[in-house]
């Protein structure tokens, strides 16, 4: 009786082990227990996909005759350092934003953060051409305190899904975001609006030439280039939607 | 005496028992840790094989037909190929299946292959590894570019018959699989499945 139940203990141990350390050794064709399935927080909708289509085909006949061009230029003219520094001085151009956000947001240590890179990168940066704060790691970084995040804190969705002319993909809420951002901006109103044309084109180079090789991975692989640029958008905009 | 003996068989059982749970959080735990440090030893081992792959003198149709052996052992494109198509999957026919899956393979090793060509890390450094539900496990790796710029890229492995299969790669946040899997359903819902046949065959 006794040696019944130690052999019985012993092969229940055995196959609680072996069945606790089974592999799978057939085929899994279950998509349903995909443990990163629902990773979207919050779907794009498209209600505008015909226009949007429209706009997207206008937007890469224009990066062909002009943005490609004029940004390999840019990349062929102007060094590496240069062109760092006009980054810089682009994202430096932010932190008035960035500080207001941090204020509307209830942030008050990022908002000192936005302001104090603020004051280090115009004065001891040049105007914020060299990222001193960023270099010395003092001050944490505050690019995502936007408009567009603080309206996504206080509830507002996303909605629909835009493909805005030469600026390409954005949403409702981004482009509400976006001219909230330029208008609340004091540094705005302190330089001449042609500065600030010639700023905008600037920064648009800049942007398309940091993200080109990016696009021509999209575009490479891409069976409809357009729905490609769609997906990359919301997911990349995913991990805002999800925090 | 009697019931000296049938103590000292009580205290014999539950020492025996004793044994037992308390040597399995140890063979969990162990178990656990070794599968982990092997499925980081898969993503270094084979980068470290495209890596010199792509840094040798061999031919590029000799490059090719290796990178092409590498790919159809560490990707697990059969899954991926039912995996990008969605709903559409339990949809199509069983014919379908199969030849969806051989053009969806010609086509992803494609993909590969370009960003094999237009890669260009100097180095790279995986980070950890951690188990997720249903075997699979998330590998994390970061590499560098010749300008110093940083991409981080997330492996999405399932272990099947005691190998690993890469199921998905996450580039800065960006899943390729999950990508695919809405591009492909948009096209089979606008235009039919055979259309979408036609472009992954013109993409090859």
């Amino acid at each position: 009786m006794l040696k019944q139940f130690i052999v019985s203990c012993t092969v229940f141990t055995l196959l609680f082990f072996s069945y606790s350390f089974a592999e799978e050794t057939f085929e899994d064709d279950d998509y349903s227990n995909y443990p990163f399935h629902e990773e979207i927080a919050e779907p794009i909708s498209d209600p505008l996909e015909p226009l949007n289509r429209l706009i997207y085909g206008f937007n890469r006949a224009f990066e062909s005759i002009i943005t490609i061009p004029v940004t390999t230029v840019y990349k062929a003219i102007i060094p590496k350092p240069v062109r760092t520094g006009v980054g810089n001085f682009m994202q430096n151009f932010k932190e008035p934003v960035h500080f207001i956000n941090g204020i509307l947001t209830l942030q008050p240590k990022r908002s000192v953060d936005a302001l104090s890179r603020f004051v280090v990168n115009s004065s001891v940066g040049v105007l914020g051409f060299i990222d001193v704060a960023g270099a010395s790691k003092s001050v944490p970084e505050t690019y995502d305190l936007t408009f567009t995040n603080t309206f996504k804190k206080y509830g507002a969705k996303r909605g629909a899904y835009l493909v805005l002319p030469i600026l390409g993909s954005s949403d409702i809420r981004n482009v509400f975001g976006q001219t909230a951002d330029y208008f609340s901006n004091p540094l705005t109103y302190a330089f001449h609006k042609d500065f600030m044309y010639v700023k905008g084109g600037v920064s648009y180079i800049h942007y398309k030439n940091e993200y080109m090789g990016v696009e021509n991975h999209i575009r490479k692989d891409a069976l409809d280039e357009y729905l490609s640029y769609r997906s990359y958008y919301e997911q990349y905009h995913n991990e805002d939607e999800k925090n | 005496m009697n019931n000296i003996t049938m103590k000292m068989k009580k205290i014999k059982i539950l020492l025996f028992i004793g044994l037992i749970i308390s040597f399995t959080p140890i063979m969990l735990i162990s178990n656990s840790n070794e599968t982990l440090s092997d499925a980081v030893s898969f993503i270094e081992n084979n980068t470290k094989k495209v890596l010199d792959l792509k840094n040798s003198n061999k031919l590029e149709a000799d490059k090719n037909r290796i990178l092409r052996s590498i790919f159809d052992e560490i990707i697990d494109a059969k899954w991926l190929a039912g995996f990008s198509l969605g709903k559409h999957w339990h949809q199509i026919t069983p014919e379908q299946k199969i030849a969806y899956r051989g053009v969806y393979s010609d086509y992803i090793f494609s993909s590969y292959l370009r960003k094999f060509n237009d890669f260009t890390a100097t180095s790279y450094n995986v980070l950890n590894a951690k188990a997720s539900t249903s075997n699979y496990f998330v590998v994390n790796m970061v590499t560098t570019n010749p300008d110093g710029k940083e991409i981080d890229i997330t492996f999405r492995l399932k272990k099947i018959d005691n190998q690993f299969k890469i199921r998905d790669i996450v580039v800065e946040g960006i899943s390729n699989a999950q990508a695919q899997r809405s591009e492909f359903s948009s096209i089979v819902s606008d235009n039919g499945f055979e259309h979408l046949i036609q472009i992954l065959k013109s993409k090859v």
